[in-house]
């Protein structure tokens, strides 16, 4: 239960590194909590190009919450390699759900991480 | 639908469903084999052997206590991961088959059913410091044993009660330190070891012997090592590994274009290749690092044992979390090289252990190219034979301590030397 806010930091940092590495260069970030929930707000353009990075991006933000792998690596989130895919799998491990939304060369994901 | 039209379903869907009924077919294998290789009795006699000799580096089991006896204790050690993975709900897919065969790998010389137990109970006591759930935890408590020999060889100071809860408590104190240190010794190493609690525990490790050695008890590492060829042992490798490539080949539709996808990962942690590439490819990957790593073995005039199954069984089970045939071969020619020009020899045991357990470093060829890799591995196989004074040789992991150490001082530099044009961030 410990480090929530670091690794919510670690998601932050995860995506803004991942989108500078795509060409990245008008972002919005917004991180609200509640009782239930962290919500990541994220929108960030994109250059063409790299879009199937994307694409994969948007793949792995969408395989389920894994507890265990979180618990094991979330330290390596927010540090790493700006082209390294092995890291967004892992921010994929640490949300519960993902809302994605792609139109006019801009990434808007809404993503939702419960408490506990 | 067919059956197999329903297993294929399956293996897309949900491989995590195949991985764990996978593993528990690899596991019943050891069981086979070992009652084809000795006979109830020997094996219970062997089982008791290996609960009573120290565990440390190196204890080849097959020499300790014979070939059916080592399979049963690996098969056992196996099926207890397998089944806290079941009774905790957690999904198996790429860390998951790397984490059990690991298990089963170090059962081979080092883990044992009694001398994991009070690690697992101290990383169980920290979820319930941490008000957290165990299933969590699962990662950090079977990797934790990697220390399991330092519980042997506390109670065998003078096998009575008192080492009895001597072991029991260092046991729970080292699970109750693991978890928050590997999150930390992550951070130092940036995933580029793959065996990174063998980093925290060969910290512990040195801690702990430091402690011991302090209040005048010695702990020594020794080498126990079966020198024999077991020509049936090395024709179960070859049929398991070969089986898993085959069965896998068939679910890819018999193409291997999905396998050599794998090669485009660096490897890097967590690159869970089961969910990045599918399972079938997975397989594939994994029996071809079996069968390599065999010939390797038997090329360079090494032997099959006990530890060198160990060593095979982690890099195939890696071959789902981070190891694949580009990233692994640099690693191994740098030790090659280092055996070349140093004064040790490629089939010393230490030699042929840095070479197989060394691949942990293969995320640094997979992410800055094989003449690192080359460098890594070289620099690996003198790390890795000179840091193992510092623990006593009670870390089984000695690879991944060193690795750790070997990442820690390379990446920056190859970072510095490399530099970095080609992103948009750092332009």
């Amino acid at each position: 239960m410990h480090h929530v806010k670091m690794k919510i930091a670690g998601i932050a940092h995860e995506l803004i590194t991942f989108f500078y590495s795509v060409g990245g260069t008008d972002f919005d970030i917004k991180i609200r909590e509640d009782a239930e929930q962290h919500a990541i707000f994220f929108r960030s353009n994109y250059d063409e190009e790299h879009f199937p990075r994307v694409e994969q991006l948007i793949r792995y933000l969408n395989q389920g919450r894994r507890p265990a792998l979180e618990e094991s690596y979330w330290g390596l989130a927010g540090g790493g390699d700006l082209q390294d895919e092995s890291e967004m799998l892992l921010i994929g491990a640490m949300i519960d759900h993902a809302d994605i939304k792609i139109a006019d060369g801009y990434v808007t994901f809404y993503l939702y991480r419960n408490r506990g | 639908m067919t059956i197999i039209e329903n297993l294929k379903e399956t293996l897309r869907m949900k491989p995590f469903i195949f991985a764990k009924q996978l593993l528990w077919v690899i596991c019943a294998s050891l069981f086979v084999f070992a009652f084809l290789s000795d006979s109830p009795m020997d094996i219970l006699k062997g089982m008791i052997t290996i609960v009573r000799h120290p565990a440390g580096l190196i204890a080849d089991n097959f020499a300790v206590a014979g070939v059916g006896a080592t399979f049963f204790n690996a098969g056992a050690v196996m099926a207890i991961a397998l089944l806290l993975f079941e009774l905790l709900k957690v999904r198996i897919t790429g860390p998951g088959i790397a984490c059990v065969l690991l298990c089963a790998g170090f059962s081979m010389f080092g883990k044992d059913i009694v001398n994991i137990w009070p690690i697992i109970g101290g990383v169980f006591l920290y979820a319930k410091r941490q008000e957290d759930r165990f299933d969590k935890y699962i990662y950090n408590a079977l990797y934790g044993t990697a220390l399991a020999p330092l519980i042997t060889e506390i109670y065998l100071i003078r096998c009575d009660w008192i080492t009895l809860i001597g072991a029991i408590f260092t046991g729970l104190l080292i699970g109750f330190i693991i978890p928050p240190l590997s999150t930390y010794c992550l951070r130092v190493h940036q995933g580029y070891s793959l065996y990174n609690v063998g980093f925290s525990a060969g910290l512990i490790g040195t801690l702990v012997v430091a402690i011991l050695r302090s209040f005048g008890y010695m702990p020594e590492s020794q080498l126990v090592w079966s020198y024999e060829t077991h020509w049936l042992v090395i024709g179960y490798l070859l049929l398991l590994f070969a089986v898993l490539f085959l069965l896998g080949w068939y679910f890819n539709d018999w193409k291997l274009e999905p396998m050599l996808r794998i090669h485009r990962h660096s490897g890097r942690l967590m690159s869970d290749f089961v969910l990045m590439d599918g399972l079938p490819p997975v397989m594939m990957n994994m029996g071809v690092l079996g069968i390599a790593s065999v010939l390797f073995i038997l090329l360079t005039g090494g032997e099959i044992n006990g530890a060198t199954i160990g060593g095979l069984f982690t890099i195939v089970g890696f071959g789902a979390f981070g190891k694949h045939l580009k990233n692994v071969l640099p690693i191994i020619i740098g030790v090659y090289l280092g055996s070349v020009l140093k004064v040790w020899n490629i089939h010393d045991p230490s030699v042929q252990l840095a070479a197989l357990f060394g691949t942990c470093l293969a995320p640094i060829a997979g992410q800055y190219g094989w003449k690192y890799g080359i460098v890594a591995g070289f620099l690996h196989s003198s790390m890795v034979l000179s840091i193992g004074a510092f623990h006593g040789g009670l870390n089984l992991y000695n690879n991944g301590f060193s690795a750790g150490m070997v990442a820690l001082i390379l990446i920056p530099l190859i970072e510095s030397i490399k530099g970095d044009t080609t992103t948009y961030a750092s332009r």
